[in-house]
């Protein structure tokens, strides 16, 4: 056989080129070949060489070698013929092949793409149990215009806001205000790395089958903002530190003092708790333990306290008629009309500073009053100029008792409040107006007529009840003040009080009059057990342990204890040295002197130690410090 | 020697590369970034290194290397191509119509490329056990080389000894086997039944034949071996050929996929 792969034996195989000669499958593929058109260019079996003045045949060994006719004397191949239907060269199906089946495909993704079934066709997968709910759809958690390829586009180099993205979780997860801030609090606000926007998807991922939507268990998630980084919770994490995670607990309670001093007194003796769980119990889902209710614990002893009972004076004071120094004010000619005599000890309350502060011109005396600058009961070293302004206080003091009898609304201005229960009693304010000014709505014709009345006094005739007398929840007229004594524990009206005057903390006087009312002297002692705290711009009463950050999380059923002391004081062990008390004088809920000792990383890590039980920072900690309350009635009306 | 240690130093780098991936999602991680956006792009920029091998085939006039070269670093960058799908899908399913479709065809190409590497692995070793090697395009001259030396024996037998046995077997039975491919299931899967079946059929008629035709019938039995080792290579080769008509269109259609999920997964990013 022929082995020769010369060009006359065998044509040169060309995979390069577009078209291949019809009879190459059958081995008699001319030697031309196919034109770059695919047309066959083969007319005869050879093309014929002039050598010297003769033309000599050329057909290839493969189509039989030179034939014995031998071409003509034109030079033309004696053998017409031999044209074939040129085909694609291999190379050029495949290409074409690729081509059309690229084309293809991708008319039928336009198809998918730009018809109703681009939801189902490029949907991730299936969502995660608790969202697969009949009123999801796709623009539950997506722009409407997302079923849109041409807003695909878009997005792709324009991307929506995080804050924007949010918004769709935040329709059913409600996180309060800084729900878009870190842990969804306002805990960065003052660092400028952390006041940003953090994505919800920044450790939520749906469509990840089953229920995979939180990524938050991932270690390094945490690492991204926190600048302690913290491998594992065996390489890296902090000492864990006192109970309530550096910040002190809501309730403010003693256990030191409890133990060591108040139990031991025979008076409380019978009331000492029998064990732990007495005073502290286990929440339904069995996460933590809190305080039970005052009724049951506190109130053996603490009844009175709140009650007003335990108090000279069982009533808060909220109005008085302050002791006044009418001989200097007549000696300078100075007119106030009618004043109650013989009042002593009185003072210009924190209420009746901020009601009388709305008139500007008072203001810089207002403040000297606060200040112990000025006192109304000796105005014998007091300038003209300052006289002048207390005869206008002490009219002005008139005429706005009179008008809050008269017309409250206007009166209490910004502390009213449709949220809370009313927080004053009027009929109580216009009896006490009536004692002790008879003749104010006289007085106030004449003055408004630029008549003042002459200064005279009188005595007021109140009989004072007897502390017996005065019931919880009751207003009661002494000779010179008005005042309210408290219903008990969760008195409504303190609580509106509270509320009131903690979210109009920032406005002129009214921190005074706060400070006034929850001192924790004051009858109903609220704040003697309620926490507060002192933000830049906003108070917070810490009525329950709810309202406090709970950045750590520990769940007690799950670690099967037992429910004696000696399994409660096996991790808390109670720190005698503690400075609990003095703490809570800051009013910052970070300074802290827990009544019992740190807790130790190594207690958890015997068993948390990434192999045994999970050590991931989620398993222990919250992100969302916010408390999160799901609301489900605006998707439900969205699909309604 | 060199070869395995040459080997030993291209596995090694892949993994190299892979856990370097792999362990890079962790600082993507902790610098807030999702790590599926860093071996996505790696991803997106392998597929196109793997597709710039078919493209080189077709620019044989520029200076780019030998194929083989292209070809040894197509396969290294296929088997990271492995290791990365399976990092930045982490190590589970997709879901979803779409990326179901998508992880298919790239699941396709790949084993379609695993067995193309495969094939032209094993083929040649094959082919070089049955016959002389011969380039696909040549097998029709040398198929048509056969059936004119045979017919040339055939008649010259005939001119010789005026009986027909040797005619009309060749007539009857091995001229329809010349003119086209035989037998390709069995050589597909490497069979010894075609050979087999002519040698029977020889020695049946080799019994029955005078001592002279019997010389001409051993003449002819080259050819006949010949044609069956021929048809064996074009059904080989013919497989290592056609394996791509099937592997490089997946792979452009794998393309046109992630350009899609690229698009999507920026239009969607952030969102949960």
């Amino acid at each position: 056989m022929n082995k020769s792969i010369s060009f006359r034996n065998k044509p040169y195989s060309r995979p390069n080129q577009k078209w291949a000669c019809g009879k190459a499958c059958s081995g008699k593929e001319c030697l031309l070949g196919p034109d770059k058109k695919g047309s066959c260019q083969s007319t005869a079996l050879c093309q014929p060489y002039k050598d010297g003045d003769r033309w000599r045949c050329t057909r290839p060994t493969h189509l039989g070698g030179s034939c014995e006719e031998g071409p003509s004397g034109l030079g033309d191949c004696c053998y017409s013929g031999g044209s074939c239907q040129p085909v694609l060269s291999p190379r050029q199906k495949r290409g074409k092949l690729i081509l059309y089946s690229c084309i293809a495909i991708s008319l039928l993704l336009l198809v998918f793409t730009f018809t109703g079934l681009n939801q189902i066709f490029f949907s991730p997968g299936p969502l995660s149990s608790k969202h697969q709910l009949d009123t999801m759809a796709c623009d539950s958690c997506h722009s409407p215009e997302s079923d849109s390829p041409m807003h695909w586009i878009q997005l792709a180099f324009s991307p929506a806001p995080d804050d924007k993205r949010n918004a769709y979780c935040l329709n059913c997860h409600k996180f309060g205000e800084f729900a878009n801030k870190a842990h969804s609090n306002n805990i960065g606000k003052t660092d400028k790395a952390m006041d940003k926007t953090v994505a919800c998807s920044s450790c939520h991922q749906e469509h990840k089958f089953n229920n995979l939507i939180t990524s938050a268990n991932q270690q390094g998630k945490c690492n991204i903002c926190h600048k302690e980084k913290i491998e594992s919770f065996n390489n890296g994490h902090p000492e864990i530190g006192a109970l309530g995670g550096g910040q002190r607990t809501a309730l403010i309670f003693d256990h030191n003092n409890h133990y060591t001093k108040h139990f031991d007194d025979d008076d409380h003796s019978e009331n000492k708790p029998e064990a732990c769980i007495t005073c502290h119990v286990q929440t339904g889902n069995g996460v933590e333990y809190r305080q039970a209710a005052f009724k049951n614990t506190c109130k053996k002893c603490h009844l009175a306290d709140v009650t007003g009972g335990g108090f000279l004076e069982p009533g808060i004071k909220y109005l008085s008629v302050p002791a006044l120094d009418i001989e200097t004010l007549e000696e300078n000619n100075l007119k106030i009309g009618l004043w109650p005599g013989d009042v002593e000890d009185e003072e210009l309350l924190p209420l009746a500073i901020w009601l009388l502060s709305k008139d500007s011109e008072l203001t810089p005396l207002l403040v000297d009053i606060q200040n112990g600058d000025v006192e109304l009961a000796d105005l014998t070293e007091v300038d003209e100029a300052t006289l002048k302004l207390v005869q206008k206080l002490v009219w002005q003091y008139k005429f706005v008792l009179h008008g809050l009898a008269e017309n409250p609304e206007n009166q209490l201005g910004e502390l009213r409040s449709d949220s809370v229960k009313p927080i004053i009693s009027l009929n109580a304010v216009a009896t006490a107006v009536e004692t002790w000014f008879p003749n104010i709505k006289f007085e106030k014709i004449q003055y408004e007529r630029g008549r003042l009345a002459k200064t005279r006094t009188h005595e007021v005739d109140v009989k004072e009840k007897d502390k017996s007398e005065i019931n919880p929840g009751e207003w009661y007229l002494k000779p010179y003040s008005l005042q309210y004594r408290p219903v008990g524990h969760e008195d409504k009206l303190l609580f509106s009080w509270y509320a009131v005057l903690a979210s109009k903390i920032e406005k002129p006087f009214i921190k005074e009059l706060f400070n006034y009312i929850s001192h924790k002297e004051q009858p109903g002692q609220c704040s003697r057990c309620h926490s507060i705290d002192e933000l830049s711009s906003q108070i917070v009463v810490n009525w329950t342990e709810t309202n406090r950050l709970n950045t750590s999380k520990f769940t007690h059923e799950s670690h099967a204890l037992e429910t004696k002391d000696s399994a409660c004081q096996s991790c808390h062990k109670v720190n005698e040295d503690s400075n609990y008390l003095e703490s809570y004088k800051a009013k910052d809920r970070n300074v802290h002197d827990s009544n019992f000792k740190a807790f130790t990383s190594q207690l958890c890590s015997q068993c948390h130690d990434g192999n045994k039980v999970t050590d991931s920072c989620a398993s222990c900690h919250n992100y969302h410090l916010a408390v999160s309350k799901l609301n489900m009635s605006s998707l439900v009306s969205d699909f309604r | 020697m060199k070869k395995l240690a040459l080997r030993f130093f291209v596995v090694s780098l892949a993994i190299l590369i892979l856990a370097t991936l792999y362990y890079f999602q962790d600082i993507r991680v902790a610098q807030g970034v999702n790590p599926a956006y860093d071996n996505g792009w790696f991803l997106f920029v392998l597929l196109n290194l793997l597709l710039a091998f078919n493209i080189r085939k077709k620019l044989i006039f520029l200076p780019l290397g030998k194929v083989k070269t292209w070809a040894d670093i197509h396969y290294f960058l296929g088997f990271l191509f492995i290791g990365g799908i399976l990092i930045h899908f982490n190590f589970s399913l997709s879901g979803g119509l779409f990326n179901s479709l998508f992880l298919l065809l790239v699941v396709l190409t790949l084993v379609t490329g695993g067995l193309g590497l495969y094939w032209s692995r094993s083929i040649p070793k094959r082919l070089s056990n049955r016959g002389e090697y011969v380039v696909l395009e040549r097998i029709p001259y040398e198929r048509q080389e056969i059936v004119n030396t045979m017919e040339r024996i055939v008649e010259t037998s005939l001119e010789q000894d005026k009986t027909i046995e040797i005619a009309s077997f060749y007539r009857d039975r091995i001229k329809p086997f010349l003119l086209d491919v035989s037998d390709k299931n069995d050589h597909l899967v490497s069979s010894d039944k075609p050979m087999a079946s002519w040698k029977k059929q020889f020695n049946d008629l080799k019994i029955q034949l005078s001592s002279h035709n019997a010389g001409i019938l051993d003449q002819l039995w080259p050819y006949v071996e010949r044609k069956v080792h021929l048809d064996y290579h074009h059904v080989k080769l013919t497989l290592l050929r056609k394996w791509l008509f099937i592997h490089i269109p997946l792979a452009y259609l794998s393309l046109v996929f992630m350009l899609l999920h690229v698009l999507i997964v920026f239009s969607f990013v952030g969102e949960v």
